[in-house]
């Protein structure tokens, strides 16, 4: 295999590895931006795996996987909010609570309806979430060219589209319009907000809830859109990945999303390092080093190395 | 008769069963400028926030024109034409002026479309009220009293026919609230109510048609200031009339000693990478105060005299230049700062607004020994919060800091009462140099008088005092000594005695003319 197209298909594997940590982020995102801390990301995208995937299973129609998907994660995020919002309890503490319930809940409940050892049945491609082919205005050749436009951007499964719309999505509903303004007022200045007229409370719900839909977008990419069903605890802290890229991208959608895309490259690499049998660059780099990358980015960026924290001003802190 | 522009009737709100507001009822004729005058604590902040749909009573009616509204929150008084001048302004600060206005005004999901039309409305509003201000400017590049007057600026494209101003004057220097005054006026003549409260007598005096007395959370007065005398208000406030000017003499014949030189003293500002010119935000400040004396420091805003006290204090680094305190000499070094500050035994009274003198989560007996945890300490732990309760308990008492409850979270006092709790705190603390920034500071005039008394008699057994202040009438009744500032270096000092109002606000005034 020639170099060029090894670092294609790299790259290819990458886009799908970040694409449930780009949703994620996303969600944490719009949530953490409203000022209520998101560290249950996890769990919703566990729980959001689960419902899409049991869904699928059992009526044969991807697409009502996704909504199951978006209905639980948005259930569970109303949880959170009226925890921290209503009751002003402590974020990390009711984020957790929801990693630990979504760990139990899944398996029990896949063990007690398919009786499969806490999986799924796999799931045929009907069941699943369709790719798009890119239409045929490049022919297939051996140029760089067509080996991108074929294989690194086309055919993908249709939420790796999708998690780059919602990111463009939302730089633009953050920049022009008005529930962009509200929702960052809602993290960095509730006091203005509230005296602008507006209830912060409300405010907050909104944004936890949509944060909790988004998130069961990367939980159903996960089990129906990448994979072919559910399987015990397979987001393998994929959540706090996605939390990680949050920090290292700084809180904005931008940076989130190469960050995403840049922990995604790390993942797919480790991978190809440990299938490779020409093992010589394994024992360059040591794979546990690749893995361990992101987390110790994220440590630098929040110890300041990289410029000042933005993280917005009252995260964390219920309002009084 | 014309129905009032906002009537409240009956209004009764508890905080942990203290009554906050007892059957408060107010009116206010349309067209004139309504003033509340009240001790501390009294409640008139209360009742502002009642008006304004931030606070909720357990009790009352809210008629605006004589029709009855129901306002629960800030957005349904902004619906019924209220609109509110906040204590302490708060804005999104990296967002321009017009968005600032326009946030909350959005009904739909874009912004654009509106932006325009609101545009030419406030270019309108600008020209017609004199607002000096782009709308495009960020936030933060808006000092202190030009964000009271976005805040105006807004109530006014909201419509409001009623504006609340809660101590509106407290932080503005005598030139920038002389025209927030003006600005009153023209909004009177333009057919609004106004509601205010204000600790100075004298602007109340001045421009209120009505002023109402509140005392203990009950409305008790409702006067016409054109029939009284200015000591008469006073009087019916504090139940004792007061003097002002404050008789101040200062004291002659006493050894006095050198307590506190700085030499040359500079703040470097750190410089962006690539411009070679330093920028100073103090320098070359050389001073001295002697034992038995009150030196004030004032200057416009930003002149530096408040970032020179925070120097002296140990809560900023200073790069140039000497401090000595008592003999012993500080380098621009880590050396110097709030601890050891504190060991040298000065007190530190920081701006009440920036509220760094309290933590107020915590219950009032803690704040009442901020910093000075280690000193009170003893090795029986549970004999220890008692200790404490009482120490605090007596504080208050002596300081009549109301309610007196040690228990209470310190957030739940009013701003003067906060006030005076950092003052008795630092007080007691027996200091050699106490340090003060803008001290009366949401003070009533009984609070002000009993805290000169006390600096007074400080002074007189010989520790010295530096305040920093904007307020002419407290520098003039309280300082020995004036300084003033001007761009970071100092201008000017002068022997208060040798001084009047007249030729200091003049002084003031000038530097604008420079500037």
């Amino acid at each position: 295999m020639d170099s060029t197209f090894s670092w294609i298909l790299l790259f290819d594997a990458s886009l799908r590895l970040a694409t449930p940590l780009m949703f994620a982020a996303l969600a944490g995102f719009v949530s953490e931006r409203a000022g209520v801390m998101d560290i249950g990301l996890e769990g919703k995208m566990l729980l959001g795996a689960f419902a899409a995937a049991t869904i699928a299973s059992v009526t044969g129609s991807a697409w009502q996987g996704v909504l199951a998907a978006i209905v639980i994660t948005g259930c569970f995020s109303l949880l959170h909010a009226f925890a921290c919002i209503t009751h002003k309890g402590d974020h990390v503490v009711s984020g957790l609570a929801i990693n630990l319930l979504a760990v139990a809940i899944t398996a029990l409940l896949a063990q007690r309806i398919f009786v499969q050892g806490g999986m799924t049945p796999i799931l045929s491609d009907e069941q699943r979430l369709p790719t798009i082919e890119f239409p045929n205005i490049i022919t297939h050749d051996d140029s760089l060219l067509s080996q991108i436009y074929w294989y690194l951007l086309s055919g993908h499964n249709i939420l790796v589209y999708l998690a780059f719309i919602a990111v463009f999505l939302t730089i633009y509903l953050m920049k022009y319009s008005t529930w962009g303004i509200v929702v960052l007022a809602a993290g960095d200045n509730p006091t203005a907000l509230k005296r602008a007229g507006f209830s912060v409370s409300k405010i907050r719900y909104m944004a936890v809830v949509v944060g909790g839909c988004i998130c069961g977008l990367a939980g159903a990419f996960l089990s129906i859109g990448h994979g072919a069903g559910f399987v015990e605890n397979m987001t393998v802290g994929k959540g706090f990945i996605a939390l990680a890229a949050l920090i290292f991208g700084r809180w904005h959608p931008i940076g989130v999303m190469l960050s995403c895309l840049f922990f995604g490259f790390l993942e797919a690499l480790a991978i190809r390092l440990q299938e490779s049998r020409f093992s010589d660059v394994d024992s360059v780099i040591p794979i546990q080093l690749l893995e361990i990358t992101p987390y110790v980015l994220t440590l630098c960026v929040l110890a300041g190395v990289i410029g000042k924290s933005a993280a917005p001003a009252t995260l964390g802190k219920p309002m009084r | 008769m014309l129905s009032p522009a906002l009537e409240l009737q009956n209004v009764v709100k508890y905080f942990h069963d203290i009554k906050a507001l007892d059957d408060v009822c107010l009116k206010i004729a349309p067209g004139s400028i309504h003033g509340i005058i009240g001790e501390n604590g009294a409640g008139k902040s209360t009742l502002l926030k009642v008006a304004y749909g931030l606070i909720n009573p357990e009790h009352g009616q809210v008629f605006v024109d004589g029709v009855k509204v129901n306002i629960e929150n800030p957005q349904h008084a902004i619906d019924n034409g209220i609109g509110m001048l906040h204590q302490t302004t708060s804005w999104l600060e990296h967002y321009s002026i017009i968005d600032n206005i326009l946030l909350g005004e959005y009904n739909g999901f874009f912004m654009s479309r509106k932006k325009a039309k609101a545009r030419q409305e406030l270019e309108q509003l600008c020209r017609e009220f004199g607002f000096s201000f782009q709308l495009d400017m960020l936030m933060s590049q808006l000092d202190y009293s030009e964000r009271q007057l976005v805040d105006i600026l807004r109530s006014l494209y909201r419509g409001a026919k009623v504006l609340i101003l809660d101590e509106p004057m407290a932080l503005l220097s005598p030139l920038q609230s002389n025209h927030l005054l003006d600005l009153l006026e023209l909004l009177k003549m333009q057919g609004i109510s106004i509601l205010i409260v204000a600790h100075k007598l004298s602007i109340l005096h001045h421009i209120c048609d009505v002023i109402s007395v509140m005392a203990h959370g009950k409305l008790v007065n409702n006067i016409n200031p054109k029939e009284v005398t200015l000591g008469y208000l006073s009087k019916l406030m504090v139940g004792r009339e007061i003097t002002i000017p404050h008789p101040n003499s200062s004291v002659s014949g006493v050894d006095r000693s050198l307590r506190l030189k700085v030499s040359n003293l500079g703040i470097k500002q750190k410089t962006r990478l690539g411009t070679s010119r330093q920028s100073f935000s103090l320098s070359d400040i050389d001073f001295q105060v002697n034992s038995h004396e009150i030196v004030a420091l004032t200057g416009l805003a930003k002149a530096g005299h408040e970032n020179l006290l925070a120097v002296l204090a140990g809560s900023k680094p200073f790069t140039h230049g000497r401090i000595t305190v008592n003999g012993t000499r500080f380098k621009p070094s880590k050396q110097y700062d709030l601890k050891q500050a504190r060991e040298l035994r000065i007190a530190y009274v920081p701006d009440p607004l920036t509220g760094e003198g309290i933590v107020s989560e915590f219950p009032i007996f803690e704040t009442a020994i901020l910093g000075h945890h280690t000193e009170s300490f003893s090795t029986k732990a549970v004999y220890q919060n008692k200790h404490n309760q009482q120490r605090c308990q007596e504080l208050m008492r002596d300081w009549n800091i109301r309610p007196n409850n040690p228990m209470l979270s310190t957030g739940a006092l009013s701003g003067g009462n906060q006030q005076k709790l950092v003052l008795a705190r630092e007080f007691s603390k027996a200091p050699q140099l106490l340090l003060m920034a803008h001290p009366s500071n949401g003070l009533d005039v009984g609070a002000i008088e009993s805290v000169y008394q006390r600096l007074f008699k400080l002074r007189d057994s010989g520790v010295s005092i530096i305040f920093c202040s904007n307020d002419l009438d407290e520098i003039m009744s309280l300082s020995d000594r004036v300084i003033l500032f001007e761009r970071g270096q100092i201008i000017g000092q002068y022997y208060s005695q040798q001084l009047s109002k007249n030729d200091l606000s003049l002084m003031l005034a000038n530097e604008v003319v420079d500037a």
